[in-house]
């Protein structure tokens, strides 16, 4: 898979990612790349459309979904979040990357609602940059695409790979 | 005084309500509601003194739900906790009658500057 010209840089994300981690999750984050399993990665995505379409997606290990919404909701060791928790809060640190990355991004005027699941990276999709994070034990990828052929939205493929 | 806070995310509203209690105003009631039809109905149920809203939810949006208020002459204070906070979406925000927008992520600093002239 071939990067695009960004039309959002890498940095620029990474530096939303600081701000979110440190705000919602009161942690600090460092820039790395770690390999994770994708068969059983959940993926937050949330689509920005307008004259410039794409997906701003995070990819994490369960375990990782886990801590983000045991730490969003200021939850006890003993408390172990439900499912549908684990989905809320990877969705809402989707939203807000998205909504942040909105802001940097020519032509991207609306932002979807999010998604969370396996395979939400539809195979029009091209990838323009990709951080990974590590915070804690605990490990996740950003990634901005692009959607060069809307007319595939809907055939959805592995998220989190990139190039 | 009572605040509703509207959110479709319940881990976005456990956390702007904790915010509210970091940045110091821990002493007032909180309402949540789901997104702007249930916010609707909150506030004919419990008649808040300010609105926090996100802006982009299903069923009915925050600035669905500030023109809904407005239309019906429903002057309640009423500010965005929102994701995006582009100078368009400030200005359409302060057009229909918000008092404020705040960006997420958020810090408790941001809530007080925010709060202050509303809640003192």
């Amino acid at each position: 898979m071939t990067a695009l010209a960004p039309v959002v840089s890498a940095d620029a994300v990474w530096e939303i990612v600081v701000e979110i981690w440190e705000s919602l999750l009161g942690s600090p984050v460092l820039r790395a790349e770690h390999a994770f399993g994708l068969d059983d990665a959940l993926t937050a995505g949330v689509a920005l459309h307008g004259g410039w379409s794409g997906l701003v997606t995070v990819t994490c290990p369960p375990a990782a979904a886990d801590a983000l919404a045991r730490t969003m909701l200021a939850l006890d060791e003993a408390d172990a979040p439900t499912s549908e928790d684990v989905e809320d809060a990877l969705g809402e640190v989707a939203n807000v990357l998205g909504g942040n990355v909105k802001a940097l991004v020519p032509g991207a005027e609306r932002l979807g609602l999010p998604r969370v699941g396996r395979g939400l990276v539809p195979a029009g999709a091209v990838l323009v940059c990709r951080n990974g994070i590590e915070w804690q034990d605990h490990v996740a990828r950003v990634a901005v695409w692009q959607l060069v052929d809307v007319t595939s939205q809907d055939d959805e493929k592995d998220g989190g790979q990139g190039s | 005084m009572r605040l509703l806070v509207v959110d479709d995310s319940r881990v976005m509203r456990q956390i702007v309500v904790r915010t509210l209690r970091q940045a110091g105003y821990d002493g007032h009631e909180v309402v949540e509601a789901v997104d702007g039809v249930d916010a609707l109905a909150k506030i004919d149920e419990h008649a808040p003194d300010l609105v926090l809203s996100d802006w982009n939810m299903p069923n009915m949006t925050g600035i669905e739900l500030l023109r809904s208020l407005r239309g019906s002459g429903n002057g309640i204070e009423f500010g965005f906790v929102t994701s995006e906070g582009s100078d368009d979406m400030r200005e359409v925000a302060q057009n229909a009658g918000a008092r404020f927008v705040i960006v997420k992520p958020f810090t408790p600093e941001g809530f007080r500057d925010a709060l202050q002239p509303v809640l003192g």
